[in-house]
């Protein structure tokens, strides 16, 4: 189906080295993506669970552990993808691509350290509007200085 | 930015890998050059460059530590940008950078008490995002008063941050919470109105329970408020912008009815109960119509519409809470209101045809765990026929759910159509699921079945459907089980049983041609034990034939199996059969296997002595009763519990039981309760704690385990000053010794290694005046390394008589934890039997190879191996430096440097495994490992430097290395 994987977005709230990002990615992503459409969301995978849901061509993966609820695991991941849909207005992957870095202060205000700070996407997106400002009034005093 | 967007751009447009690569490697190249320079370097150029890098890791390229020096230098810039730009690649590229990440905690501290709400923001999630060691250290107590203030200065905002923060650090360094201090604090904190807050309050809350540090009661201070925010929750009260798809704040309301399954049934009052159990009656008793159906799933050709998306949202989220609520109902058992509990039951059964997959699945699994509770069955009994389906399915997520449903619900009333329907599966299904499936079907047979010849039946069922996932230890069990068990039926019924074995056996061996392995290995086994009590109408010959035919396909193992099998039906026909079986002994004498060739010239001797055979192939005596009860095979499924709420020492705890829980049988009385403990010889490769926390470590010292809850008595199995620990110590650093000494019995050890290949001979000697008898060796398997027995353990020896015990290791990852090596045996007949738990000297140092190198190539190699790949410990020296080349070089296998002295030493080798490289799968991989020792004789201090490329390697040398060389 693809030719290689490419990731969008990556973030390990566990340590781990580069080596084993790599090998990481590329078993879970050739897991799910052998899964068919239609079949559940969720993979046992070593003592961990997959939870995966699929946006166009773009998959979100999340792993967690055994004992979370998976559904909400899901979830978690829409309401990040919303929060994305709003910041940049109907949100493509090449958003994604070109604009990554916004994509990384956005989670970081949904989840940090693997846990969900806020549920609701109105808080986020004030705050990621309050940032933005606070960078803009920065480069304009640089313009100015 | 203009220039990182043109870097993605020109990657984007890349044709190929390669192409992709080049470009990478050229802007790689360049910016290291720019950092090179760091003066003329602006602060935009730094974040544009450092953005570059985040995004060259992001697609997998190997960036090493570039930049990670100019990531930390802008988290201290006074521009917001900046500072963003440095925080999250500082997040993101030196988690596991110590040495880095101890270089931001002081703009961490600036920036949290700044005053500016976004700059504290920032550092906080950094510190979330990493946690580890420094922060832990430094931050700690910052952290935690931002949280204990009384003031209310601090916004919902940042507070919820620290609590997430405080969880990481927690995590790390886990005597910080006190109860007497917290548990207030906390429940005052779900008293608060915020929802964010409260979603990561619960958060830190849930991580406390489960860290388990403190039993969960010395939190019960946060049980009422918890149920009152959840109540309120429950009817709807809570702010728009926090309902989700009209379900009010769904990650709240799970993570709430999580804490509460934490807590004991017994730390709720009456009044309590009563409240819980209104909030489960109405989450479950939403009438059906109002919860969401779940959407169609997309057609060919039918987009999905938002609708249909919007809905399945609204649907996962109220499904998320429901599930949930189950659990706690679940948790609650008898005091759950038993209409609630029949309602559930009622919804699981629904959700098991939804078209939704998610459900279905998310629906099994839920309703095995409510099938732990027995009285549940009345109500889930009726679905089994729609679960037996559901085996049938695609997805394996949802077959390997249904299966552990109906592993729950068997009973001896149903089990006949439920094992016959697995046993019809099992020959279609994929390997993935295979092999659990026979280890199920084995032990629900075994368990229900009223007639145990149905059992055997079933075995023998596997093997001609799936024989390769049927593993050793289940054809163990069936001889386990045919041979008997103390106190079992009667004589008569069990050799009608073992009769109807036989004949099975007999059946399979004499009908196929190219039987599997693993049958001819069972079928030989019952052939040869309980051959004799097959009908008149199989004559001898036939009986020896059935075995003969097959010899030439056997694996090694299998040939010796039916050379005794064969020994052995000759003991019961001798004079018709001496003639065959002699000569068939005859040609084996000169077989090219020299483990066959030993064993069949000894049983040639043996037949000449009709007396002496007679008396060495004595049937077997039953096993003993708590054989019985310990079936090997249910310690081999995975842990299931019906609890999902687990604090992590239950998590461990269920990890360590996997792989085989072998009960020691020290008396039936006292056998049950910390079985575990008992068997475990203190381990000096596996301290919990870094060296300076720990207590002085000392190899002799063997009343010190290490993990802390059981500092009781460990055991004295020993005699006299060697004790099986000291013994074991002193063999891993040695290729041969004494392994076990005692009155009766003593073990002797060699052992040969070979890069990841280790062959130990474990040589048994009977020391003593009686018999020993019924000796069984058991390794449980690890996953760490592959373990294969080259001979059998012998059964019995008599007075004076040795016999030997071939197992081979190999090394497949590092490791801490050495295998096990778990021997029973009896001095009388009757006798309990003696039970050693013993452990293979099989450490990770044995397989290491020494590496030649110079002085300048250690240099060189050895400072780039920083961060957690790098250990140093400190500690009073146990060993003197004149010691350290002996230790070095042939206790740990490494090549000395000649430049070694009395104050330093250094050494290098290579630990090999037997695992393919994913980078050349031609060649195994291995992983170079750099010791240095410095000797401080003033006041005999020692440090130990490991350095190798993996962290998990570091972390078990030196753990092995210190115990060793270092007394504290």
């Amino acid at each position: 189906m693809f030719d290689f994987l490419i990731v969008r977005l990556k973030k390990w709230f566990v340590p781990c080295p580069e080596r084993d990002q790599f090998r990481t990615i590329k078993e879970v992503s050739s897991l799910i993506l052998n899964r068919s459409p239609k079949v559940c969301n969720f993979l046992e995978w070593r003592d961990y669970k997959l939870c995966y849901k699929r946006y166009a061509s773009l998959f979100f993966i999340a792993c967690v552990e055994n004992t979370d609820n998976e559904l909400l695991a899901l979830e978690t991941v829409h309401h990040f993808v919303e929060c994305l849909d709003r910041y940049f207005g109907n949100v493509c992957e090449l958003d994604l691509i070109f604009n990554f870095h916004k994509a990384y202060y956005i989670l970081d205000e949904i989840l940090i350290s693997g846990e969900l700070q806020e549920s609701s996407k109105r808080a986020v997106l004030h705050h990621i509007s309050e940032q933005d400002a606070m960078m803009q009034e920065n480069e304009q005093a640089k313009r100015k200085g | 930015m203009k220039g990182l967007q043109v870097f993605i751009a020109d990657i984007r447009n890349c044709q190929t890998k390669e192409q992709e690569r080049q470009r990478v490697d050229k802007e790689l190249s360049k910016i290291r050059q720019k950092f090179a320079t760091p003066k003329t370097l602006s602060g935009y150029d730094r974040k544009k460059y450092v953005w570059k890098l985040l995004y060259a890791y992001m697609l997998g390229y190997e960036i090493d530590d570039t930049g990670h020096f100019q990531a930390v230098e802008l988290c201290s810039s006074p521009k917001f940008s900046e500072k963003t730009a440095g925080y999250l690649a500082t997040s993101l590229l030196l988690a596991d950078n110590n040495d880095m990440v101890r270089m931001i905690v002081n703009s961490v501290k600036t920036d949290i008490s700044s005053g500016n709400e976004h700059m504290a923001a920032l550092a906080l999630n950094t510190v979330a995002n990493i946690g580890g060691p420094e922060f832990a250290d430094n931050l700690f107590t910052d952290i935690s008063r931002m949280i204990l203030a009384q003031s209310n200065a601090l916004s919902p905002y940042i507070k919820r941050k620290a609590c997430i923060c405080l969880l990481r650090l927690y995590r790390k360094e886990n005597d910080g919470l006190q109860p007497e201090v917290w548990s207030a604090k906390l429940a005052a904190l779900f008293n608060e109105q915020d929802i964010g807050l409260l979603t990561s309050a619960s958060g830190f809350m849930l991580g406390i329970l489960e860290m388990g540090k403190f039993p969960a009661p010395a939190w019960s201070g946060v049980v009422a408020p918890v149920c009152q925010s959840l109540a309120n929750l429950v009817q709807g009260i809570c702010p728009e912008h926090y309902e989700y798809y009209h379900v009010p704040a769904p990650w709240l309301q799970s993570k709430m009815l999580r804490i509460l399954q934490f807590f004991p049934v017994t730390t709720f009052d009456a009044e309590l109960l009563h409240r819980l159990n209104l909030i489960l009656q109405s989450i479950l008793a939403k009438p059906s119509s109002q919860r969401s159906p779940a959407p169609l799933p997309p057609g060919p050709g039918k987009r999905r519409t938002k609708v249909d998306a919007e809905r399945q949202n609204r649907s996962n989220a109220e499904h998320a809470v429901l599930f949930e609520a189950m659990n706690l109902m679940i948790h609650l058992e008898d005091t759950a209101d038993p209409e609630t509990t029949k309602t559930a039951a009622g919804l699981l059964g629904i959700f098991l045809s939804s078209t939704d997959p998610n459900i279905r699945y998310l629906g099994l699994e839920t309703m095995a765990r409510l099938a732990s509770n027995l009285s549940t069955h009345e109500y889930l009994d009726r679905y089994k026929n729609q679960i037996l389906d559901k085996m049938h399915e695609t997805d394996i997520s949802i077959r390997r759910q249904a299966l552990n449903l109906l592993y729950a619900l068997c009973r001896p009333e149903n089990w006949q159509q439920i094992v016959d329907q697995l046993l019809e599966i099992l020959g279609s299904s994929d390997n993935l699921l295979q092999e659990e499936l026979v280890l199920k079907i084995a032990i629900l047979a075994e368990k229900n079945a009223k007639n145990i010849g149905w059992y055997v039946d079933v075995v023998f069922k596997m093997l001609e459907s799936a024989p390769d996932a049927v593993s050793d230890d289940v054809w163990y069990r069936v001889v386990q089980v045919v041979t008997g068990f103390e106190d079992g039926p009667s004589e008569a019924e069990q050799n009608a049983l073992r009769r109807h074995a036989a004949s099975k056996a007999y059946q399979n061996l004499s009908s196929q041609r190219a039987a599997h392995d693993t049958l001819l290995r069972l079928g030989a086994y019952l052939m040869g034990e309980f051959g004799h009590l097959l009908p008149q109408s199989v004559t001898p010959r036939a009986k020896f034939e059935a075995l003969h035919r097959h010899f030439q396909r056997g694996s090694p193992q299998t040939k010796a199996i039916l050379l005794l099998a064969a020994v052995k039906i000759l003991n019961a026909n001798h004079d018709a059969l001496k003639g065959e079986v002699v000569c068939f002994l005859r040609e084996i004498q000169d077989s090219a296997d020299v483990e066959l060739q030993q064993r069949a010239v000894e049983l040639l001797q043996l037949c000449k002595d009709e007396d002496n055979l007679d008396q060495v192939l004595r049937p077997m005596p039953p096993y003993a009763e708590s054989v019985q009860k310990n079936n090997p095979l249910v310690q081999r499924l995975k842990f299931s519990a019906k609890n999902r709420a687990h604090t992590r020492a239950e998590l461990e705890e269920a990890a360590k039981s996997e792989g085989g829980m072998y009960k020691p049988g020290r008396g039936k009385a006292d056998s049950t309760d910390g079985a575990q403990k008992i068997m475990e010889l203190p381990d000096p490769g596996r301290p919990s704690k870094p060296a300076a926390a720990s207590p002085p470590k000392d190899a002799s010292a063997s009343e010190s385990s290490d993990s802390e809850e059981d500092a009781g008595p460990v055991q004295s199995n020993g005699t006299g000053a060697a004790t099986p620990k000291d013994l074991w110590s002193q063999l891993c650093i040695t290729p041969q010794g004494r392994f076990y000494t005692s009155p009766q019995l003593v073990m002797e050890l060699k052992q040969e290694y070979n890069a990841a290949t280790g062959r130990l001979t474990i040589v048994f000697i009977n020391s003593a005046k009686a018999p020993i008898g019924n000796i069984r060796v058991h390794i449980p398997q690890v996953d760490t390394m592959r373990i294969q027995t080259f001979s059998e353990v012998p059964s019995s020896l008599k007075p004076g008589e040795q016999a030997s015990h071939l197992v081979q290791v190999q090394c497949l990852r590092p490791f801490l934890q050495p295998a096990k090596y778990l021997v029973e045996y009896c001095t009388a007949p009757g006798a309990p039997p003696q039970q050693l738990p013993m452990l293979l000297p099989a450490v990770v140092t044995k397989f290491i190879t020494p590496a030649q190198v110079q002085m300048a190539q250690f240099r060189q190699f050895f400072d780039t191996l920083t961060g957690p790949r790098e250990l140093v410990l400190d500690g009073q020296a146990k060993a003197q430096p004149k010691e350290w080349l002996n230790y070095l070089g042939k206790g740990f296998n490494m090549f000395v440097l000649p430049e070694s002295g009395p104050t330093a030493a250094f050494a290098a080798g290579t630990l090999n495994t037997a695992t393919p490289d994913p980078a050349q799968p031609e060649k195994m991989m291995t992983v170079p490992v750099l010791v240095r020792l410095q000797y401080d004789s003033g006041r005999n201090f020692v440090r130990l430097i490991v350095r190798t490329q993996h962290p998990e390697v570091t972390n078990a040398l030196a753990k092995i290395m210190q115990t060793y060389l270092m007394s504290g």
